[in-house]
C-alpha cells in the first residue's frame, strides 16, 4: 500500500496503490463553500446531469451501458462536511485483467460524460427533464415524515440553531424549487464547474503515472482557477439558554436527542479527547447502554455522535414516551460520571484501542482510505502514526476535562402519539 | 478436512463435520484484514411446535428471537460486548425464519474471539428477573419496528400470502406473546435446538485453520450429540389467501408490495439454488432499471422508489416489487402488463455476466463471503462451491421453459393508504 498526492491546480489526484481490491474505485469530490439557497439547485442539477448527456439519452441507457461495463457503478451523493458542500461520485469497476483491455478506460469517459458532457439547447437543460426532478424532490421533501428516524435528525439539528449552517436541510427546500428552471440550472452548472474545487481519491492496484494520464486524457474539462480553502471547521457560538423543543407526531415510539458543544475546546481536543468521549457514552458497549438499556430497561436503541468538523455532540434514544424524564435525568447522570472520571480504565482503553485499530486497519476498505486521504492530504490532518500516538496519549485526564467544557445547548423531543384505533393489531 | 477449490474465485473451502454433528466450514483468506465468525443454529422463528418425548410443544411466537437476546445475559455478570471490545471486536446476533446466528468480527484476537463467542452461545442462563427486564427492551424493538413502514408492507403481505402461522408472525412476536416466556420454556428450547448436530460455525477472512480446529475441538468435543429434532410439518397451501388488501396508515404517500407465490416444486425439478437465480433474473430481465418498464414509469413519475427482489422461503419463492407511489392502480397494471412479457435474450445475458462481475468483485470481501457461505449452508443445506460455473450454465430456454410455468395469477396486492 503506496499513498501519492499530485496537485495539478485545478485538480487533485489522491492515489492509495493498492493490491488487495479487484475492483479500482475512483472517488470524484466536487466541492465549494455551502449557501443555503443553493442547495437546492445543486440536488436538482446533479440529478439532472445523471439523467441524460450528449453520449447516452435516459437513465436507462446508462444503467445498460455500465452493465456492459462489467456491472461498473456510478453514484453520487451530496453531504455537508464542516462548511463545504460536497457532491461525491464514486466509480467503481472491475480491474481490466479481470475483464478486458480499456474497460476502466472507457468507464472514466462515462463519468466524464455525465458531468462535463450534458445535454444543453439555448443555455438551458430540457425543462421536462428539470421538471421532474424538482417534481420528484418535492415528493421526497414533501414525504420526511414517514421516516421518524430521518424526520427527527433533521428537526433536531434545525432546531438546534437555526442560525448555523449546521441547521441546513441537505434534502433540499421546496419553497426554492420554484425558482428553478432549465437556464437559470445552467447558469448555476456553468458556475459550479468553474468555481468548485475537484479532488479525485483512487484505491487500486494502478500507478500514478497510468491515473494521471487517465484522468487528464478523460477530464480535459475541469479548469478552475479559484484558490483551496482549507479552514473547513465549524466554530459556530455557544447557545448560553438551552432550548427545547417537542413535537407530536402519529407513531408508537418517541425519539430524544439532546444536542451539546464543547465550549474553548481545542482542535486537537475535537480529534482526540472529545471523540473517545463520545464513543465511552454511546458506542455499544457504552456507558449509556449499560445504563439506559441494560439497567433500566428503557430503550432499545441508545447512540452518541460526535462531529469533529461541527463541534456538535448529540446523545439519540428511542423510547415510550412516558419515560421522557426518566431517560433524560440517566444522560444527565451518565455525561456527569464521565465528568468525574467515573468510569472504567477498561472502557477507555477498549475505545483507545477501537480508534488505533481503524487507523491500523485503513486499507479495510476503499471507503476508509477514500476518507482517510480527505483527512490527511485533502485537509492536512495529522497522518495515522501521528494520530494513533496521539490516541495512545490520551488519558482519564484528558477526557474529563474536555467533558467539563461541554454545554447542553438544546433537547428535541418527537412524541409519538398513537391513536388507539390505527394501533397494528 | 474436506478441501474444495472454488472454481473461478482463488479460494479454498475446508470442510469438516465432529463426531457430535456439528458442521464446520472454514474459508481463510489473503490479502485481508478481518476474520469473521457466525455460528448458526437451526432454530428460528419458525420453530413454534416441536416434539419432545413424542408429546407436541407449542410456544408462543417470538421464543427464538427472545432466546437470542438472552444468550448475551452471562451467570458470572460478564458483559458480553465489552468482552469483545476488549479486543477491538465487534458482536452481534440476528434470528430470521429458520436460523439463529450469532456473529463476531474483528482482527486482533482470533483464537479469544472464537472461543468466546462459542463460549457464550453454549452457556445459557435465564431466570425470571432477566427475562422480565428484557421484556421491556424487546417491547421498544417491536415498537420501533412497528414506526417503519416497510416492515409494515411485508408483514401485512405476509399475514396475506401465507397460510402457516409461523410465516404470518414477526419474527420478534408481539408484545403480547413474549409476555408470556418463561424460563422454563427458554431452557427447553435451548436444550432441544442448540445441539451440535443442530448447528455450524463459518469462518472466512484472515486466520490459521489450526487455530480454528483446536479452539472448536476444545469447546465443543464434549458435547454429545442429540437426538434428532421432531418439528412439526409446516403445512403451507400453495395459494395465496387474499388477492388484494387495502390498509390506512399515516403515510405521506401510498406504499404498494405485489407478491407472487410460486410453490418451487410445482416449477422444473432443479437444483434449488439455481432455480433460485432464474427467479431473480426473471424480474431483473423485465422491471430493473435496464427495462423500459423502469424508465417509462419513472418518466411518468408512477413512482417514486421501487425496488425489486425475491425471497426464499423453504420450498416457496415469493417475486416482490415495493414502491412508493400515488398512481398505484395505474402502477398494478403496468407490471401486470410486463410480467407477461418474454425477457430478450441479451438482456439475459447481460444480466448473467453482471451476477458473475458482482461475485467477482465482492469474493475479496471477508464480510461478504461470510454472509454468502453462511446464506447458502442455511437455504440450501450446504456451500455452493461452483458458483460461477452455475451462473455462466443457465441458458435461455430453460429459463423460459421456468418461466412460463409461473401462475402469475396467484399474487397479493397489499397497499397502504394514506389516512384522509
Amino acid at each position: 500500500m503506496k499513498f501519492e498526492t499530485k496537485d495539478y491546480n485545478s485538480y487533485t489526484i489522491n492515489l492509495c496503490n493498492i493490491k488487495k481490491f479487484k475492483t479500482i474505485e475512483l472517488y470524484l469530490d466536487i466541492k465549494t463553500p455551502i449557501k443555503k439557497e443553493e442547495i437546492t439547485q445543486r440536488l436538482i442539477l446533479f440529478s439532472v446531469l445523471f439523467h441524460s448527456s450528449n453520449s447516452y439519452d435516459n437513465p436507462k441507457d446508462l444503467c445498460i451501458k455500465l452493465e456492459d461495463l462489467y456491472s461498473a457503478i456510478i453514484n453520487q451523493n451530496t453531504f455537508r462536511t464542516g462548511k463545504h458542500i460536497i457532491t461525491e461520485f464514486t466509480l467503481s469497476c472491475l480491474e481490466d485483467k479481470y475483464t478486458e483491455e480499456d474497460n476502466f478506460n472507457k468507464s472514466l469517459s462515462l463519468l466524464n460524460d455525465i458531468i462535463f458532457n450534458p445535454k444543453i439547447n439555448n443555455n438551458s437543460f430540457d425543462d421536462k427533464i428539470v421538471d421532474l426532478y424538482k417534481e420528484r424532490l418535492r415528493i421526497s421533501i414533501e414525504n420526511i415524515k414517514e421516516n421518524p428516524r430521518n424526520y427527527a435528525s433533521t428537526r433536531g439539528i434545525e432546531e438546534h440553531d437555526p442560525t448555523s449552517i449546521t441547521s441546513y436541510r441537505l434534502q433540499g427546500y421546496v419553497e426554492d424549487l420554484d425558482k428553478i428552471d432549465g437556464k437559470s440550472l445552467y447558469s448555476y452548472y456553468k458556475k459550479m464547474i468553474k468555481t468548485n474545487l475537484f479532488d479525485f481519491y483512487v484505491v487500486g492496484n494502478i500507478t500514478m503515472n497510468k491515473i494521471s494520464s487517465l484522468i487528464k486524457k478523460n477530464f480535459d474539462k475541469i479548469n478552475i482557477i479559484s484558490k483551496k480553502n482549507t479552514n473547513i471547521l465549524v466554530n459556530d457560538k455557544i447557545i448560553k439558554k438551552v432550548k427545547t423543543t417537542k413535537e407530536e407526531l402519529d407513531y408508537e415510539q418517541s425519539i430524544l436527542k439532546i444536542y451539546y458543544k464543547f465550549d474553548n475546546i481545542s482542535t486537537k481536543e475535537r480529534f482526540f479527547a472529545a471523540k473517545i468521549a463520545s464513543l465511552i457514552l454511546g458506542n455499544t458497549p457504552s456507558l449509556l447502554f449499560t445504563k439506559v438499556r441494560e439497567k433500566h430497561s428503557l430503550c432499545y436503541a441508545i447512540g452518541c455522535s460526535y462531529s469533529y468538523y461541527d463541534n456538535i455532540l448529540c446523545i439519540s434514544t428511542f423510547i415510550s414516551k412516558e419515560n421522557y424524564d426518566k431517560v433524560k435525568k440517566l444522560i444527565k447522570e451518565t455525561i456527569k460520571d464521565i465528568q468525574k472520571q467515573n468510569f472504567t480504565d477498561q472502557i477507555l482503553e477498549d475505545k483507545k484501542n477501537q480508534v488505533i485499530n481503524y487507523y491500523e486497519n485503513i486499507d479495510m476498505s476503499s471507503n476508509t482510505l477514500k476518507n482517510y486521504m480527505t483527512q490527511t492530504y485533502t485537509l492536512g490532518l495529522m497522518d495515522k502514526e501521528e494520530i494513533i500516538n496521539n490516541v495512545i496519549n490520551t488519558n482519564k485526564n484528558d477526557i474529563s476535562k474536555v467533558m467539563k467544557k461541554i454545554k447542553l445547548e438544546s433537547i428535541y423531543f418527537l412524541e409519538g402519539v398513537k391513536n388507539e384505533e390505527d394501533r397494528i393489531k | 478436512m474436506k478441501k474444495t477449490e472454488l472454481n473461478n474465485l482463488d479460494l479454498t473451502l475446508y470442510e469438516e463435520t465432529l463426531d457430535n454433528g456439528l458442521r464446520v466450514y472454514l474459508l481463510p483468506m489473503e490479502n485481508v484484514n478481518n476474520y469473521k465468525v457466525t455460528y448458526t443454529t437451526k432454530y428460528g422463528s419458525v420453530d413454534t411446535k416441536y416434539y419432545k418425548h413424542n408429546k407436541l410443544i407449542t410456544n408462543p411466537s417470538g421464543v427464538a428471537h427472545f432466546l437470542e437476546h438472552k444468550m448475551f445475559e452471562q451467570e458470572s455478570g460478564e458483559d458480553v460486548h465489552s468482552h469483545f471490545s476488549m479486543n477491538s471486536s465487534y458482536v452481534n446476533a440476528y434470528t430470521s425464519y429458520f436460523n439463529t446466528t450469532y456473529l463476531c468480527e474483528g482482527n486482533r484476537n482470533f483464537k479469544d474471539d472464537l472461543e468466546y463467542l462459542i463460549s457464550f452461545v453454549n452457556a445459557p442462563y435465564f431466570t425470571e428477573e432477566n427475562i422480565n427486564k428484557e421484556q421491556g427492551i424487546i417491547a421498544e424493538e417491536i415498537k420501533m419496528r412497528q414506526d417503519n413502514f416497510f416492515i409494515n408492507l411485508v408483514e401485512e403481505s405476509r399475514r396475506n400470502v401465507f397460510s402457516f402461522s409461523g410465516y404470518k408472525d414477526p419474527v420478534a412476536g408481539s408484545i403480547e406473546s413474549i409476555s408470556k416466556i418463561t424460563p422454563k420454556i427458554l431452557y427447553d428450547c435451548y436444550n432441544t435446538f442448540y445441539v451440535p448436530n443442530n448447528m455450524h460455525i463459518v469462518i472466512t477472512g484472515k486466520f490459521k485453520i489450526d487455530d480454528a480446529m483446536e479452539i472448536i475441538h476444545k469447546k465443543m468435543d464434549h458435547i454429545k450429540r442429540s437426538e434428532d429434532i421432531k418439528r412439526k410439518e409446516i403445512d403451507e397451501k400453495d395459494k395465496v389467501i387474499k388477492n388484494k388488501t387495502i390498509i390506512k396508515r399515516n403515510v405521506e404517500m401510498n406504499k404498494l408490495i405485489y407478491t407472487i407465490k410460486i410453490n418451487k416444486d410445482n416449477l422444473k425439478k432443479l437444483p434449488d439454488y439455481k432455480l433460485d437465480i432464474y427467479l431473480s433474473l426473471y424480474l431483473d430481465t423485465l422491471l430493473s432499471q435496464t427495462e423500459d418498464f423502469y424508465l417509462r414509469n419513472f418518466e411518468d413519475n408512477t413512482f417514486k422508489g421501487i425496488n425489486v427482489f425475491t425471497d426464499d422461503i423453504d420450498n416457496f419463492t415469493t417475486l416482490n416489487v415495493v414502491a412508493d407511489s400515488n398512481k398505484i392502480d395505474k402502477l398494478v397494471k403496468e407490471i401486470d402488463n410486463t410480467l407477461k412479457l418474454i425477457p430478450d435474450e441479451n438482456t439475459f445475458n447481460r444480466k448473467k455476466k453482471v451476477f458473475v462481475a458482482d461475485i467477482i468483485a465482492s469474493s475479496c470481501d471477508e464480510y461478504y463471503m461470510s454472509g454468502v457461505l453462511t446464506s447458502f449452508i442455511n437455504k440450501y443445506d450446504k456451500p455452493i462451491y461452483d458458483i460461477i460455473d452455475i451462473i455462466k450454465s443457465l441458458n435461455y430456454k430453460e429459463f423460459l421453459s421456468i418461466i412460463k410455468k409461473i401462475d402469475l395469477n396467484n399474487k397479493n396486492i397489499c397497499i397502504l393508504e394514506k389516512n384522509i
